[in-house]
């Protein structure tokens, strides 16, 4: 079983990269953050049950991570709890016109993630929030590298697509927004 | 590469997924062409970390989280919650569990003991002089179950029914024991065994009625499902006159069983012997089901005696004592001795028209 020392060690080593993964798929701060610590409770308990390998430990954590942000919003969903709330949290631009952008093309993302299969979605956040490579996703989802390249280009490509077409809709409209934007202010 | 390559190929490329060949020939193109690099610099945009770096843990939640570690070492919580030690949790569930399955047993058992209908049970719907049974005078209203022995005075007659559709009517001077009585819940049927010592026994059942019975008597054995007749049983013989329906006979002496439909008659003494049942038989049957004061039958009041017209009209118990009535005024009338001669005479010539046929057909073949 892990003792305290080194949870404090893993905790030290990932617990950045696994809040932004996890907030990447829960959207909420403090959600996020009980999550995480559920995530190293659970680890704690896995590592009581069964050895574990030291060297892939932070594929561990991942999984873990996962799974548990999946069952959330399973739960959520299966309440009727589930909120879109703001993606834009991270960041708070001090231009309103920047916010806007943001918040839009975010929003656009996060649908599109929604939309998508776990598998290629979790591809995407362990790629895009963690830069982990292609070997360690896959052994964190139990696939074969070779499909998590796929799931990845896939996924790339439709989001890709997706914003494209949304980016030709804010091409006309932000503009003709910031005007309506500037006449109503001055 | 000449031609654009393909918005896959592209996200391959920014992906990093493309194969080494492809791979070189997808970043010459995206060099020189400023369409495909801008597609190519979105998608990487794309891939660029939006939270990491922007969203830090708090220091409290590294202090909850190595609490809840020194915590579970205690086996206190669990996944950030105040947990209760499993063995609890499973006493707990064990006990739900255990709840669960007494009450469901419990009324399965309940439901099971108010499907079972209770022993069935023939009730005396009528009697008309005196009966017994198993030594109780037995009344109206009565119920006589497995086991119940009866006996019906000279002279007397008692109606067993159960339901409406299955009726028994014994005449004066009957002896019998229901040996079976049960209701069988795989064929929902009424299974009666009767032993029929001596006397006459009738019975009528219909289809609704769904019951099986079997009369044992010293000197024959019948089996029959819905049907109507009258079994007529002495010391030396014992006669079925079937109504209706069909019943199969077994002599014991003989082991010979014999099967009779509706308008037929059976006499099992020394020999089998099946006929059609005379207007008399016939007439016998409908009495005792039709009547309404006690009466007497026996052996001798049937055709086969060869004294026809011996069933006695409307008698009252207190025309019969015992031996005294079966000795009593059996007066033959014109009318019967009369028809009786006839019907020889029929059969007389019958059968020498048979012999006739009989004998031109060996003839023929000898021809």
């Amino acid at each position: 079983m892990i003792d305290s020392d080194e949870i404090a060690r893993l905790y030290d080593r990932h617990a950045r990269e696994l809040l932004a993964f996890i907030y990447a798929f829960v959207r909420s701060r403090e959600t996020a953050e009980d999550l995480l610590h559920d995530c190293f409770v659970r680890l704690i308990r896995f590592s009581s049950e069964r050895a574990i390998d030291d060297s892939n430990m932070r594929a561990l954590l991942y999984k873990i991570a996962r799974n548990i942000s999946i069952d959330h919003q399973r739960r959520e969903r299966r309440r009727g709890l589930h909120i879109a709330q703001s993606p834009a949290e991270p960041s708070r631009p001090d231009d309103v016109a920047d916010r806007i952008e943001m918040d839009e093309a975010e929003r656009e993302i996060v649908r599109i993630l929604e939309s998508a299969d776990t598998i290629a979605r979790s591809v995407y956040l362990m790629r895009r929030e963690s830069g982990m490579t292609y070997a360690e996703i896959a052994r964190c989802l139990s696939i074969s590298e070779r499909t998590a390249k796929r799931k990845m280009r896939t996924m790339l490509a439709v989001l890709a697509k997706g914003l494209g077409k949304a980016g030709f809709s804010l091409f006309f409209f932000f503009p003709l927004a910031c005007l309506l934007f500037r006449f109503v202010v001055f | 590469m000449k031609r654009h390559p393909s918005f896959d190929k592209i996200a391959a490329l920014a992906a990093e997924t493309a194969p080494p060949r492809l791979r070189g020939r997808l970043e010459e193109h995206v060099r020189f062409c400023k369409r495909c690099a801008d597609e190519y610099a979105r998608m990487v945009s794309l891939l660029e970390p939006r939270y990491a770096g922007r969203i830090i843990p708090p220091s409290s939640l590294r202090d909850r989280v190595l609490s809840s570690a020194r915590a579970y070492s205690s086996g206190i919580i669990e996944a950030g919650r105040r947990s209760r030690p499993s063995s609890q949790r499973f006493g707990k569930r064990s006990i739900a569990a255990a709840a669960a399955i007494v009450i469901t047993i419990g009324t399965g058992i309940l439901i099971w003991r108010m499907s079972i209908p209770s022993p069935p049970s023939l009730i005396i719907t009528a009697l008309y002089g005196k009966a017994r049974i198993d030594t109780a005078v037995a009344t109206p209203g009565k119920a006589a179950g497995a086991g119940s022995h009866i006996v019906i005075d000279a002279g007397s007659l008692a109606e067993l029914s159960y339901g409406t559709d299955y009726v028994v009517r014994l005449a004066g001077g009957t002896e019998a024991t229901i040996e079976t009585l049960r209701f069988n819940g795989r064929t929902k049927r009424i299974q009666i065994v009767y032993r029929l010592h001596g006397g006459a026994f009738y019975s009528r059942a219909g289809k609704s009625a769904n019951v099986s019975y079997k009369i044992e008597t010293p000197l024959a054995a019948f089996r029959s499902y819905g049907t109507e007749f009258l079994i007529v049983s002495s010391d030396d013989r014992v006669a079925l006159i079937m109504a209706d329906g069909r019943l199969s006979a077994t002599a014991h002496a003989s082991g010979k069983t014999v099967s009779a439909p509706g308008g037929k008659k059976i006499i099992i003494g020394k020999d089998v012997l099946i006929s059609d049942a005379g207007e008399n038989d016939l007439a016998l049957a409908d009495r005792i089901a039709a009547a309404e004061t006690g009466i007497n039958i026996l052996a001798d009041d049937l055709d086969n005696s060869g004294r026809t017209g011996s069933v006695k009209a409307k008698r009252t118990p207190d025309d019969f004592s015992g031996d005294a009535a079966r000795n009593g005024d059996e007066v033959d009338t014109p009318d019967t001795l009369q028809h009786d001669r006839n019907r020889s005479k029929i059969m007389e010539e019958s059968r020498d028209a048979r012999h006739e046929m009989q004998r031109v057909r060996r003839g023929g073949r000898r021809r």
